[in-house]
């Protein structure tokens, strides 16, 4: 069952921007959803809508379909969230800043170091936000998010900001929060290697519109169907032909056997085939069959 | 008071608290009180006590709310105001503040309730200040006394929440504006135009259709000096403006399209 789910949910901003466009977002419970784009491409909106920070110009977004909150003030209580940090109180310390927040949510005081503990700035935390460098924000951020124990924790490029091994101890972080307490997270990044090892579920977007979304294993598996065979044969026009017949399969190149967007499955198939035939294979390559290859054919190809 | 509203109050609080606005709301309050000792201290034939004991408490506290009322008070209600809102602008901290469990109506509220408490508290510090001028040159100078007789707390008590009352329309549209524009410098232009617009209304005989001159003509009337008669009372006319401004600012916090 989702978590979050929205329907054609849609903003277009005052100069006439469409900057979300029809997106039907469907976040799986206990996932982390990774929400992918590059820079301008409508992640931030769409979180903005998610939080009611600006209201859709269409569409619906539906919070917990199978229990869902009586009103807004219940639900947030059930979501935690940092959107395009910092959003702190710099005249104030961490532990102020995040005392303001257990007051809101009515978390207890013992909850506050907890978290400030967790994102490892509990030596920092009767430090002035002003003096903080922009990734201990971006901690503080993230702490005030998990601090209510929501059930739904949406983060906006959790990782900008922090250090190699910083990424690395938030990422673990969140995938132990994911496994040991259950919380859906939804985040959004543009770096895909970041995905990568973080994500059960992914949605790509660009320019406001979906361009894919599914499990990682689905990811996967698309771009390993949209990848290129490279082929080089002691008889080229002959192979071209048998594969032509066999597979129904035309070259991109001409004279040259390249093809494209097949299924990897297919190689062994068309080696075994080449070979019956007395056709000698010196060369059989696959290319562009990685993710990175995949999520720029996506977000470039108009027709995808 | 509904428990959610409290802890939106709480949450007010603890985000001004560490601000300098609790801070230049005492020292404004005792600017004048201070200037005032060390003029009496200066000049005791003159100024204190023994000058003229009859008449001593209510010169000494007319004399103090002359220039505040005027210029001073306005001036800080529109600083203080502007910038308890400017916070949330300047640390972009509206997405945060929304994103908690507490309703807008509630956030609104909380935020000026603060800003009008802290405008009570500036009230209450500055006639104790006021007081204390009246004492403490008389423990300090040999030829003053300390005055025989208290000041008249109740007319003083009385006086100020009708000045507390007239300052309202400014506090509301201040408020409204402050929460309107992000950019700090446009509602302080046009609190300021307000506060000029006041000082001119001081001198026209329709000047009640200015809510921003009723703290001064309140102080017209407190101190006696009280120029026209005019066909509405200017109290009952603070609170509608009040509500108007703050009205407007309430449902256009409410229908805010970008909210952070
Ligand atoms: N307040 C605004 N008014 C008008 N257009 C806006 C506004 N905010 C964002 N946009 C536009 O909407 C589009 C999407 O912006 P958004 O901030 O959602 O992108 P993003 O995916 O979060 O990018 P990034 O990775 O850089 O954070 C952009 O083209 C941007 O120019
Ligand atoms: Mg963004």
């Amino acid at each position: 069952m989702y978590t979050l789910q929205t329907k054609q949910l849609s903003h277009r901003f005052g100069n006439g921007q469409m900057a979300v466009d029809h997106i039907n977002l469907q976040v799986p419970d206990q996932s982390i959803y990774c929400f992918l784009g590059p820079n301008g491409a409508g992640k931030t909106t769409t979180l903005r809508l998610l939080l009611g920070l600006i209201k859709p110009t269409a569409g619906t977004i539906n919070f917990f379909p199978n229990h869902p909150s009586p009103n807004r003030v219940a639900l947030m209580q059930r979501i935690g969230a940092c959107i395009e940090v910092p959003s702190l109180f710099h005249h104030l310390t961490a532990v102020q800043n995040v005392a303001i927040c257990a007051n809101a949510y009515r978390t207890p005081k013992s909850r506050m170091d907890e978290v400030l503990q967790l994102l490892g700035l509990a030596d920092a935390k009767n430090k002035k936000v002003s003096q903080f460098s922009l990734g201990m924000k971006q901690r503080l951020s993230i702490a005030i998010a998990l601090l209510h124990q929501p059930e739904l924790v949406i983060l906006d490029e959790p990782t900008n900001g922090l250090d190699p091994q910083g990424i690395a101890e938030i990422r673990s972080t969140i995938i132990e929060l994911n496994k040991n307490e259950k919380i859906t997270f939804l985040i959004s990044s543009h770096l895909l290697s970041e995905v990568e090892k973080l994500a059960t579920h992914v949605g790509i977007i660009h320019k406001g519109q979906m361009k894919f979304q599914g499990t990682m294993t689905e990811l996967y598996q698309a771009s390993s169907k949209a990848a290129k065979l490279i082929l080089s044969t002691d008889n080229d026009e002959a192979a071209m032909q048998l594969i032509a017949t066999h597979f129904d399969m035309q070259p991109i190149a001409s004279g040259a056997l390249i093809y494209s967007s097949i299924d990897q499955s297919l190689s062994l198939k068309i080696n075994r085939m080449l070979h019956d035939h007395r056709i000698g294979v010196s060369q059989l390559q696959w290319q562009d069959n990685d993710l990175e290859t995949h999520f720029l054919r996506l977000i470039q190809n108009p027709t995808l | 008071m509904n428990t959610t509203f409290g802890r939106s109050l709480q949450c007010e609080w603890m985000k001004t608290r560490h601000t300098p606005a609790v801070r230049i709301a005492l020292v404004g309050a005792l600017l004048i009180p201070l200037i005032m000792t060390i003029a009496q201290l200066r000049m005791p034939k003159t100024m204190s006590y023994n000058a003229n004991p009859a008449e001593y408490w209510i010169k000494l506290y007319i004399h103090s709310w002359e220039f505040m009322a005027v210029l001073l008070l306005p001036f800080g209600i529109i600083l203080i105001t502007s910038m308890l809102v400017q916070i949330e602008f300047k640390n972009n901290t509206w997405k945060q503040t929304l994103i908690t469990p507490q309703s807008l109506t509630s956030i609104y509220f909380a935020k000026f309730v603060i800003i009008s408490m802290l405008l009570l508290l500036f009230f209450v510090s500055f006639n104790l200040f006021i007081v204390l001028s009246g004492i403490i040159p008389g423990l300090l100078h040999s030829d003053i006394d300390v005055p025989a007789h208290w000041p008249p707390l109740l007319k003083i008590t009385k006086d100020m929440a009708a000045m507390w009352l007239t300052c309202l329309p400014l506090l509301g549209l201040q408020y409204t504006l402050s929460l309107r524009f992000s950019n700090f410098i446009v509602p302080i232009a046009i609190g300021l135009a307000c506060i000029i617009a006041g000082i001119f209304a001081l001198q026209w005989s329709q000047g009640y259709l200015i809510p921003f001159a009723y703290s001064s003509f309140h102080f017209m009337i407190m101190s006696g000096q009280e120029k026209f008669q005019f066909p509405y009372n200017i109290y009952w006319l603070s609170l509608i403006s009040f509500v108007v401004f703050a009205g407007v600012g309430y449902l256009s916090f409410l229908f805010r399209k970008y909210k952070g």
